[in-house]
């Protein structure tokens, strides 16, 4: 209705009109320009056209037009040779007007040549002009060429700091919300209305803003002069800004002309602020321009921010403002403070840009689209179109019917029936220590226990090595420490324990999830994609790698499809940076627990960096190059060591299963299945190779098709011969190894990954058939196909769930003796021996408060650091002492427990019992526990109480006093008291450690004492802190994978919903 | 609508690859080896390795710390030897190392010698544990034994105990019913921490009940004595079975018998092999009454055949074909008489433990005389030895038991230069008497069969015969050497 105009009273106001069109290469606008001006109820009494040097045929369309010519008397066409600015080009067009007798009642009105007023426009504009004689400029609403229920602007909207607000915003639907608007600081030039006697009082426009800020300047200028500036809602001109949109040719990009409008708009606002304002707004501009631009560049808007930045440079010409400044003296009549009403109140605008982050960053609804159509409909709606069935369902009905939601909850039903032993037995208690078996071995550690193991430069279990850890640590660490945010499982005794046990019962869930979103790539429909995921969830090589615990599994389970749909996105032309990093991150974590992968991905990054188009280069770069980085030094050891790329923790298996049943169960994806459940799978692969023939509804999508057969083939490859790629050999028991080589089921992930490709590409065809039966055939096909894919991929999951995980996981193996755990990660340190005793070889493994290997591995060849432990051992469990035996070397070795996984009565158990400085403190059911003497202490020595990781002697190696440990592998910050002689600080560490530990004596560097069997250092006799770190193995790599993790975390993370990083 | 072909194509290409690559795997063996996979990750296989020290604990002065029992003064001579170079095989020439004797809980050194094939010797007359201990290149073959020789009339006899190798279970055969004929069990603890032992008895009419609870600790290199008396008073047979926990004892049981005014003897039972269904008791030395006891610690009635094993070979007495040993009992069979030193081989049904009782007695006045205990014996594998210390003027014997197979042995009397060196076949089934004339002492060396031996020590003192028996058993060359590995969890 406000668009409704009122009818034009056909008298002629008091005054004349003259009216001047700005032209340049506008020829695709000009005539309706000049349509619109020639059906103005009110037509101008004059017409100048100013043709700025237009190149087109706009000269030829202004001559031509005979339209305009009928409605005004007198038309005049100037030619400007030479590229003016807009004010020069309205000047000219003023200048070619006659001065009239009274000014005061003469008018001129400016259009541009892509702008069309509406018919009563300009009597609108000149009824509200002359409403008052104060009135000297008055600006039309002006409102989208194409869509005139959309609004362009209704007068300049300014901060007193010199920030333009759109408000309205650009597009915004016109539900007369604005119409209040009156007296505005400035209006456009583009349907201008200003009385010919104040433009001649404030002289036109200034000389330094005559292109961008123009407007601003003139309306500011005039109102200082004491001429109102009005915008009148009733007037509407259609503009199509083609400046501003780019479509005019020749003229700067859009985002250039939006930067030198707000640079602009700075100027005029120093031009015209107070002078005593001036140098504050000065600095206030770049502070917050400098602010804005950091916050944008965090939120990950780098061109907003640059944007921003570019504020700064209206400070750049502070000649010109002062200029401006010196020249508008003259005509200021009023103080400046008068206009306060005009400018955008600070709460506006801060209530504006807080809107600006809650549109950007609220969740995208599915509907957004059409809820924005609806947004300019503005009249009633018809009954039938919006009838009650069409309505959105309630939130929990949405859930409840949601495939995906379906899918996920029926995989913890499953999941949950499989672990039922477990759980009741306690596996994903905290007061335990998780489970353990198969792959898996028992931890008792936590986060921190995780994280030095990986970064330490001297780490692991037994007397540790300097090698280089596996980044899973790292990994696993995080996800330790996320969990023990958890109330309760911080103080579990091994939260790390629980927190695999979580992740292993997890799998299944998070993958079944992680398929729904993945499967987008291939298709869209929710119930394909449910079905998918259910069965990928749910898949044999998941069940038997998890109840095998392979923990590696698991998380490749949980992340291949992210990665492969991410791969899939970078190779697509509207993949996203975003996206890549985010995929990048997931390799990178694939990689640390199963290297193949890693292998695997870097060829495919290389194929898209070498075969892919454009951006896609820059992308598969990302995915190239991320992912190694990330992982650091521990990639380069593939380099000497070509079997750890095909192997990985937990990776490896001892099994042969090479014969037909093994080959059958690896096509149906199912590995180590014995069963008739094996079978379950066969429909999946006939569906996924059937699924691969489906008709790409692009050359992208075939191509996409290929890469998944590949890949299914690949895997399948990968499968079937890693049992023929001995890789070594690997724990198999007390004394044991056997042959080791890959597990199959890494290549089987691929390979059913693969077919789900097909089956999802196939479900498109056969949902179309099921929503609009056609041909009986077609649709009975359909039918078949539907229920051969949800049929067994249900039976699966029951099977599953009634089966349960077997028996190869069980709770509680990390109990290691409480008395051992105490002193173990007190400050004694010390260690527990367990021996596990077979008629071969006794398997021994010193136990400290570093966790061990989580996962069995190949067997690497022992350190020769370990030779006087491997002696002292070899000598405890027999071989050429004598019966009666010294503990010293156990002692020296900082092992205070010696526990045997034998019965009383073996021949093991009688020699420790009968060794000196043995003791034996009880039995359980998990062996015989005897307690190690302390080393006996020097003469006025505080004697120990137990053997400690770390000791002061003297000079004969008399023990002195026990130096409390702080941390893992003898790490030491404590004050030591002063002594009387020469002493020595003994660490019960391999010789190696010294080289990797920063041992420091109030902050001056101790050197090893050259030749000790254990790391010797001489301490000073005065009393002083002795400090012992073992500081980061090659720390300047261990910062760059740092900021280099924060700054794919960064970019992998989406900031603000997609509209808003669209509208960037 | 249009057959769409590429799709097809792609379809059937994966079909097939497929089909192919599973085919391909159930056809075609063989396989990659990027690493030599290793059973025990590159460690060696356990193997035997000859010791650097070892050790044999000797009961010291037997008669003393019995509660309840008479203490009997005197010294024992301990003597403690390694062979001589060459004697053990795969030990390499040369090599440094030492013998001594350690006496107490303080292990006092007793005497010492880093001469190879001096023979170290003390006296002791505390009631304390003996150990011989020896090191480096000695310890391979160390041989200890004890003597105990009293003249006199009550307590007048000669008992040679070998020095044992400490373990944790020990059956001890010996012992009768009767006054006056006490019988001390000597259990010895050469180790760093108190054991605890148990002591069950086995007699005539089955486990002895009061015995069952028996258990006692001994301290840290110490010994106890106990009274078998106390433990089975009145047993006619007894068989004591010494049970430790927590360690490994040496044990003997020190027997005196004294009939009537008459002193009968004295001698130490030393082990006996463990329970077997095939023992062989080597050595008999006759010339006085045999008798061959029994044990069956089981709980099924044991069907037993005892042969004789000559030097003429095997003879089974007709009455001696099948002798039932009740389940948890003790059994005493008299050997016929023989005129030739002879070995017992018992087989039965039921694992069993034996010993044989010899006797010499004067043939005038009250008959005096003395006794020895021979144990069945495992079979020789390396090294044995007996010393013969302060034995001048007696006539020493070695005999040999072969098995079922004919046996050879390299037999060195007395060491250094005047050994003598001879190689003795002994056939099967039968025993061989060497005469070892004047050796300070005797090494066997078993070079082919299972063989078995003991020494025997006889003499006359004042017309009244003293004798005794030591049984061989292997002495401590070579231990079996587990690998032991580290796994990192």
């Amino acid at each position: 209705m406000s668009l409704s105009a009122p009818p034009s009273t056909g008298q002629r106001p008091n005054g004349t009109v003259d009216a001047i069109v700005v032209v340049h290469n506008g020829a695709a606008w000009l005539a309706q320009c000049l349509d619109g001006l020639a059906a103005q109820t009110l037509p101008p009494a004059r017409l100048v056209i100013v043709d700025v040097a237009s190149s087109d045929t706009s000269n030829a369309i202004a001559r031509a037009h005979t339209g305009v010519r009928r409605a005004i008397p007198s038309v005049e066409i100037v030619r400007l040779d030479g590229r003016a600015p807009i004010g020069r080009a309205i000047d000219a067009g003023v200048a070619a007007l006659p001065v009239g007798a009274d000014a005061s009642t003469s008018w001129v009105w400016v259009l541009h040549d892509d702008t069309v007023p509406r018919a009563n426009a300009l009597a609108q504009l000149l009824q509200a002009g002359l409403r008052s004689k104060s009135v000297g400029v008055a600006g039309p609403k002006i409102v989208d060429w194409d869509d005139p229920r959309r609004l362009v602007e209704m007068g300049i909207q300014i901060t007193r700091t010199g920030r333009r607000l759109a408000s309205p915003a650009r597009g915004e639907a016109d539900q007369g919300q604005y119409d209040h608007r009156a007296d505005v600081l400035a209006v456009s030039t583009s349907g201008m209305l200003v009385r010919r006697s104040a433009y001649d009082d404030i002289g036109g426009f200034d000389p330094a803003f005559v292109e961008h800020g123009a407007d601003l300047d003139l309306g500011w200028r005039a109102q200082l002069a004491g001429h109102r500036v009005i915008v009148v809602p009733g007037a509407v001109v259609r503009d199509a800004s083609a400046g501003i949109d780019g479509e005019r040719p020749g003229v700067p990009r859009p985002r250039e002309l939006e930067r030198r409008g707000r640079r602009a708009a700075r100027q005029v606002t120093l031009a015209r602020c107070s002078p005593l304002a001036a140098p504050f707004l000065a600095v206030w501009m770049a502070l917050s321009a400098l602010v804005s631009s950091v916050t944008l560049l965090v939120a990950k808007r780098p061109r907003q921010a640059w944007r921003e930045l570019t504020d700064v440079s209206a400070l750049l010409h502070p000649f010109a403002t002062l200029g401006a400044r010196w020249r508008g003296r003259r005509t200021k009549r009023l103080r400046r403070d008068h206009l306060g009403t005009l400018f955008v109140a600070p709460a506006v605008a801060a209530r504006t840009t807080i809107d600006h982050i809650q549109d950007a960053i609220t969740p995208e609804r599915s509907r957004a689209r059409r809820e924005a159509a609806l947004t300019t409909e503005t009249g009633p709606v018809a009954d039938d179109s919006e009838s009650l069935d069409h309505l959105p369902a309630s939130l929990p009905r949405r859930i409840v019917s949601h495939p995906g939601f379906l899918a996920v909850l029926a995989v913890l039903v499953a999941t949950t029936a499989a672990w039922r032993d477990a759980i009741r037995a306690g596996a994903l208690s905290p007061t335990n220590a998780g489970v353990a078996g198969g792959e898996l071995r028992p931890v008792s550690t936590d986060a921190s226990g995780l994280w030095h193991a990986f970064r330490d430069a001297w780490h692991g279990a037994g007397l540790g090595t300097g090698a280089e850890s596996g980044p899973h640590l790292a990994v696993l660490s995080a996800l330790t420490w996320l969990a023990e945010r958890v109330p309760g499982v911080a103080e579990s005794r091994s939260s790390a324990g629980v927190t695999i046990a979580w992740l292993l019962f997890l799998t299944p869930v998070l993958a079944t999830w992680s398929a729904y979103l993945a499967g987008r790539v291939v298709t869209s429909s929710r119930v394909a994609r449910a079905l998918g995921a259910l069965a990928w969830g749910t898949a044999g090589v998941a069940a038997t790698g998890i109840a095998q615990g392979r923990v590696g599994v698991a998380v490749v389970h949980v992340l291949l499809p992210f990665v492969l749909a991410g791969f899939c996105l970078a190779a697509r032309r509207d993949g996203t940076f975003t996206a890549s990093f985010a995929t990048a991150l997931a390799t990178a974590v694939v990689g640390a627990f199963a290297p193949p992968l890693l292998a695997l991905s870097v060829v495919a990054a290389l194929l898209l960096l070498v075969l892919g188009p454009g951006l896609r280069r820059a992308r598969a770069l990302v995915l190239l190059v991320v992912p190694t980085a990330l992982l650091g030094p521990w990639v380069a050891q593939f380099v000497e060591d070509a079997r750890l790329l095909l192997s990985g923790p937990g990776l490896v298996t001892t099994v042969d299963d090479r014969g037909p049943s093994g080959v059958l169960a690896h096509v149906l994806g199912e590995p180590g299945a014995t069963s008739w459940a094996v079978w379950l799978g066969a429909p999946l692969v006939v569906l996924g190779v059937l699924g691969l023939a489906t008709r790409g509804r692009s050359r992208a999508e075939s191509v996409g098709l290929l890469v998944g057969g590949v890949l299914a083939l690949l895997g399948l490859a990968a499968a079937l011969l890693s049992g023929r790629v001995v890789l070594g050999s690997a724990e198999t028991g007390v004394g044991q190894s056997a042959t080791a080589h890959l597990w199959a089921g890494v290549g089987v992930q691929l390979w059913l990954a693969g077919l789900l490709v097909g089956v999802l590409a196939g479900s498109r065809p056969v949902l179309e058939s099921l929503a609009r039966p056609g041909r009986r055939w077609g649709f009975a096909a359909a039918v078949a196909a539907a229920a051969l894919a949800v049929v067994p991929v249900l039976a699966s999951a029951a099977s599953w769930g009634v089966q349960g995980i077997g028996h190869t996981l069980s709770v509680g193996q990390a109990t290691l003796p409480a008395v051992a755990i105490e002193q173990g990660s007190g400050p004694l340190g010390n260690r527990l021996l367990l021996l596990r005793p077979s008629d071969d070889v006794v398997d021994f493994v010193l136990a400290g408060q570093e966790p061990g290997e989580l996962l069995r591995d190949l067997d690497r060849t022992p350190d020769a650091d370990d030779a006087p432990l491997v002696d002292a051992v070899a000598n405890l469990v027999g071989g050429r002492g004598a019966d009666s035996l010294d503990s010293t070397a156990l002692a020296r070795l900082g092992v205070g427990f010696v526990q045997v996984r034998a019965t009383a009565d073996s021949a093991l158990a009688r020699r420790l019992d009968s060794s000196g400085g043995l003791s034996r403190l009880g039995t359980s059911e998990r062996g015989i526990l005897w307690k190690v003497q302390p080393l006996p202490a020097a003469d006025g020595g505080v004697a120990a109480t137990a053997p400690s990781r770390a000791r002061l002697v003297d000079a004969d190696g008399a023990l002195l006093r026990v130096v409390p440990t702080s941390g893992p592998h003898a790490a030491v910050d404590t004050m030591l008291p002063a002594g009387k002689a020469a002493r020595f600080v003994v660490l019960a560490e391999p010789a190696e450690w010294s080289q990797q530990a920063l041992v420091t004596f109030d902050g001056r560097e101790l050197l090893p004492v050259a030749g000790a069997a254990q790391p010797t250092y001489a301490v000073p006799p005065t009393a002083g802190e002795l400090e012992i770190d073992l500081a980061a193995a090659q720390p300047w790599w261990r910062l760059g994978q740092g900021l280099l993790l924060g700054f794919v975390v960064f970019m992998a993370v989406p900031f603000g919903n997609r509209r808003s990083r669209r509208r960037t | 609508m249009t057959t769409n072909v590429p799709g097809m194509v792609r379809a059937g290409a994966v079909a097939l690859v497929a089909a192919g690559l599973a085919v391909g795997a159930t056809r075609v063996s063989g396989s990659v080896q990027l690493a030599t996979p290793g059973g025990q990750a590159g460690l060696p296989e356990s193997s035997t390795v000859l010791l650097d020290e070892s050790s044999l604990v000797c009961p010291g002065q037997q008669r003393l710390g019995a509660t309840g029992l008479r203490d009997v003064e005197g010294t024992v001579t301990v003597a403690a030897a390694t062979p001589d170079q060459g004697v053990v095989a795969g030990a390499p020439a040369g090599g440094s190392g030492t013998v001594a004797l350690l006496g107490g809980s303080s292990s006092t050194g007793l005497a010492q010698s880093s001469d190879r094939g001096a023979e170290v010797s003390a006296g002791t007359a505390a009631p304390d544990v003996v150990i011989a201990r020896a090191r480096g290149a000695f310890a391979p073959g160390l041989v200890a034994t004890q003597v105990w020789r009293h003249g006199g009339d009550d307590d007048r006899g000669l008992t040679v105990t070998p020095c044992q190798l400490p373990s944790s279970d020990v059956w001890l055969v010996g012992g009768g019913g009767g006054p006056s004929r006490t019988e001390r069990v000597i259990v010895s603890n050469p180790g760093a921490n108190a054991v605890s032992v148990s002591l069950e008895v086995l007699g005539r009419g089955g486990p002895v009940d009061a015995a069952g609870a028996r258990s006692i600790s001994i301290p840290p290199l110490s010994r106890e004595v106990v009274s078998l008396d106390a433990l089975a008073p009145d047993e006619a047979g007894p068989v004591v079975h010494v049970t430790a926990t927590g360690g490994v004892v040496s044990a003997v049981l020190d027997e005196q018998w004294i009939l009537g005014a008459t002193g009968r003897g004295i001698d130490d039972a030393t082990r006996a092999a463990s329970p077997s269904t095939d023992l062989v008791v080597p050595g008999v030395e006759t010339g006085g009454g045999i008798s061959l006891r029994l044990a069956n610690p089981g709980s099924t009635e044991a069907l037993a055949q005892v042969r004789l094993l000559t030097d003429k070979g095997a003879v089974q007495p007709e009455d001696l074909r099948a002798v039932r040993v009740p389940a948890g009992s003790t059994l005493d069979v008299a050997i016929p008489s023989n005129p030739a030193a002879l070995g017992v081989g018992v087989r039965s049904d039921q694992p069993l433990v034996a010993a044989a009782w010899t006797e010499r007695r004067a043939t005038t006045g009250d008959q005096m005389g003395d006794f020895a205990w021979t144990p069945a014996t495992p079979a020789l594998r390396g090294v044995a030895g007996v010393l013969l210390p302060g034995l001048d003027g007696t006539t020493k014997r070695l005999l040999l038991t072969a098995g079922s197979a004919p046996a050879t042995a390299q037999v060195r009397l007395g060491s250094g230069d005047s050994a003598q060196v001879s190689t003795v076949d002994v056939p099967a089934a039968s025993t061989v008497a060497v005469d070892a004339k004047d050796a300070k002492g005797v090494w066997v060396v078993p070079t082919k069969g299972t063989l078995r031996g003991a020494v025997s020590v006889a003499g006359i003192d004042g017309g009244v015969p003293f004798f005794s028996v030591a049984s061989l058993s292997d002495a401590p060359v070579r231990a079996l050497s587990v690998p032991v590995r580290q796994v990192r969890n």
